[in-house]
């Protein structure tokens, strides 16, 4: 399917099967389209893509265009978090039926949504299908996804859950998944995006979102990799905050044979604050990766990055924390600290602070450490009777605690600090 | 209660322990005093398991068990604690956490479920007392940003948490101020009783003003050159210890 021709021809097959509503979109797709076969998928010769094969998304003889037809009676994990407001996903298609709504929100499937004047005001604002493969990728090919709206002040104090949900069936398909999120003007909300994978087989998908923080409005971001088994996945977040707008994002990875994290905050106006924390914990052969780019356009802006690694058994771990300053964003105070331990001989981790700066008046911070477990802190606890297994444990644990104990989200925090207990447990 | 017969250790190829022999029983006090760079620390870390040493003859026995075979934790558990010269910090594990697990740890070993929370809390409660440790700390992550004194009363409140038959205090005096030095010799007397034993390990007879102990040794090249009583400290005090190096 890496050729040219072939490529095209699913291409021409996906557009006349979207026909109806979401052929409004059909010249952005074909634009997308041109500049992905320009670009093609990347190889280990892309540095951006330099430690992340995502091959298996270029040999893959599944149709792109295809997607899912929810049966009903789908065997789904039981929800890990309780929540009045739920967006669930079945093998890459949004299931109303699935999901429960409020007033405060309004969620829209990306179809229903394509002739909404509001949706069209802001989708595909903040995608880069010039230089974005994968971003380009799902531009060309989507047809799933959700637009959600948080309307204008509403205040919601619980967690917003979206569920993605994988049963076997989801193997026959690369899910290309779509969303906008709006979050308008004075309003509050958090999301916890959860992947339940039901089954041991290797998936592909490429999930592609946009997050627009309007004036004054706050989005946190709750991303809890977990139970990703061996699914193949990249997933990317396009965030933009306008005027005192605050964006949190926190993102737990412990699963995927292979797994992409593209974020990117434009923080768009002066004196914003972003704030980016991280836990990833790679085993087996496991290949995680987080790329990060902050970008700061006006003054008097600050960003943090908290970011700890994790790495065991044969595990990969890539961190790449790029800030970019731009020339007139004076007084800007930019945080990045990254540490990564390594338990295990067989274990990496590729980590690379990328700071590229512009303006002349900034305060930018950068850390990036890579070690094993301290031995004298070691011994400190065997000699207090703590068995070396537990003092391991403990001390992993701690290390992790650095970025879990800032979160706000207390169901959160408890359910990934069992997730990385029983991870380790595993070793 | 223990008993070190011929002890020699290495640290690389470096023989430090020469021949160290020493029994100490029961409810008594045992210091041991001398120069710098002799080999007392050596002999806590040997005695306490801590890999980097390697025992090439000799022997100890604790509680008529040989020891040398066991795991640093298996002896801690059995019940020698040592109370480190330069505690270690450890980052995002609070004293509590850290208390319960040594003791449930040790609990689990003895077959005993985990100690109730109430339980423990009280423990907690009456040990920080008899260091005069303020409840602040016991959230505050494990000796991190913690003063010289607090640290030290930190491992004496750990002392009496974990109820040890053998308590080692490496150098707990050095660096102590006059009240520091005074709550932790009180900590160390009340904990002390007829079934339990000290090595007090020093470089200074200050300590042993507060600590009355039972024998004195001094310790030069790697094994003890004199035991006396607690006037052997004061002697010490005064002549110095080239006047030991005369003995050897």
């Amino acid at each position: 399917m890496t050729d040219t021709v072939s490529i095209k021809s699913v291409f021409n097959h996906h557009l006349e099967q979207l026909n109806g509503s979401a052929a409004a979109l059909s010249e952005l797709k074909k634009a997308a389209l041109e500049s992905f076969v320009e670009m093609k998928f990347p190889t280990s010769k892309h540095e951006e893509w330099k430690y992340t094969p995502t091959l298996l998304f270029s040999k893959s003889e599944l149709d792109y265009s295809n997607t899912y037809t929810i049966q009903g009676n789908e065997t789904l994990l039981p929800s890990a978090f309780e929540a009045n407001i739920k967006i669930v996903f079945i093998n890459g298609v949004y299931s109303k039926a699935h999901s429960t709504s409020s007033d405060l929100i309004e969620v829209l499937s990306i179809t229903e949504a394509s002739t909404n004047p509001c949706f069209l005001n802001y989708f595909n604002t903040l995608a880069n299908n010039i230089t974005e493969p994968y971003t380009a990728f799902n531009t060309s090919f989507f047809k799933e996804g959700v637009f959600i709206t948080v309307k204008k002040k509403a205040q919601i104090e619980e967690a917003i859950v979206i569920e993605y949900h994988e049963t076997e069936a989801a193997t026959q398909y690369v899910q290309q998944i779509r969303n906008l999120i709006v979050v308008e003007t004075g309003a509050i909300a958090s999301f916890i995006v959860k992947h339940s994978i039901n089954h041991a087989n290797s998936s592909l998908s490429n999930t592609f979102n946009e997050l627009i923080i309007e004036e004054n409005a706050q989005a946190t971001i709750y991303l809890v990799q977990n139970e990703l088994h061996q699914i193949h996945h990249i997933n990317t977040w396009e965030v933009e905050q306008k005027r005192d707008a605050r964006c949190n994002f926190f993102t737990y990875s412990d699963s995927a044979a292979l797994l992409r994290n593209n974020l990117h905050i434009l923080m768009n106006a002066p004196g914003l604050t972003c704030d980016t924390k991280g836990i990833y914990l790679a085993s087996k052969k496991n290949i995680i990766d987080n790329h990060l780019k902050i970008e700061h356009k006006h003054p008097h802006c600050s960003s943090f990055q908290l970011y700890r690694g994790i790495m065991q058994e044969e595990g990969t771990g890539v961190f790449n924390g790029k800030i970019h300053v731009h020339k007139d964003a004076q007084k800007t105070d930019a945080y990045q600290s990254n540490k990564n331990l390594l338990l295990s001989s067989n274990a990496y981790i590729y980590t690379k602070p990328q700071l590229e700066i512009f303006a002349d008046d900034v305060k930018c911070s950068h850390g990036a450490t890579i070690g094993n477990l301290d031995e004298a802190a070691l011994f400190y606890c065997t000699a207090r009777g703590i068995r070396k297994e537990t003092a391991k444990m403990m001390l992993t644990l701690a290390f992790a605690n650095e970025v879990l104990n800032e979160l706000d989200n207390e169901a959160v925090q408890q359910y990934i600090e069992r997730a990385i207990e029983q991870t380790l447990l595993k070793d | 209660m223990i008993k070190i017969n011929n002890l020699h250790a290495n640290i690389g190829e470096k023989e430090i322990l020469k021949g160290f022999n020493i029994e100490v029983k029961a409810g008594e006090i045992h210091a041991i005093m001398g120069p710098n760079g002799t080999g007392k620390s050596t002999l806590a870390s040997v005695i306490s398991g801590k890999k980097n040493y390697e025992v090439t003859a000799g022997s100890i026995e604790f509680d008529g068990q040989d020891i040398l075979e066991m795991e640093a934790d298996e002896r801690a558990r059995a019940g020698i604690f040592l109370a480190f010269q330069y505690p270690i910090e450890i980052p995002g594990v609070s004293t509590t956490n850290f208390m319960k697990a040594a003791i449930n740890e040790k609990r689990k070993a003895q077959g005993l479920a985990p100690m109730e929370a109430k339980e423990f809390l009280a423990r907690m409660k009456e040990k920080m007392a008899l260091v005069e440790i303020d409840k602040a700390f016991m959230s505050r992550s494990l000796n991190e940003g913690f003063s010289g004194g607090e640290k030290k009363r930190n491992e004496v409140f750990q002392m009496a948490m974990l109820d040890p038959k053998l308590c080692i205090l490496d150098e707990t005096d050095s660096g102590l101020d006059i009240d520091a030095m005074r709550i932790v010799s009180n900590g160390v007397n009340k904990i002390k009783s007829k079934d339990n034993a000290f090595i007090i390990i020093t470089h200074y007879q200050r300590l042993l003003d507060y600590i009355v102990p039972d024998f004195v040794h001094v310790m030069y090249d790697g094994r003890i050159v004199k035991t006396g009583t607690k006037e052997l400290a004061l002697e010490l005090e005064e002549k110095g210890y080239d006047w030991v190096k005369e003995l050897v």
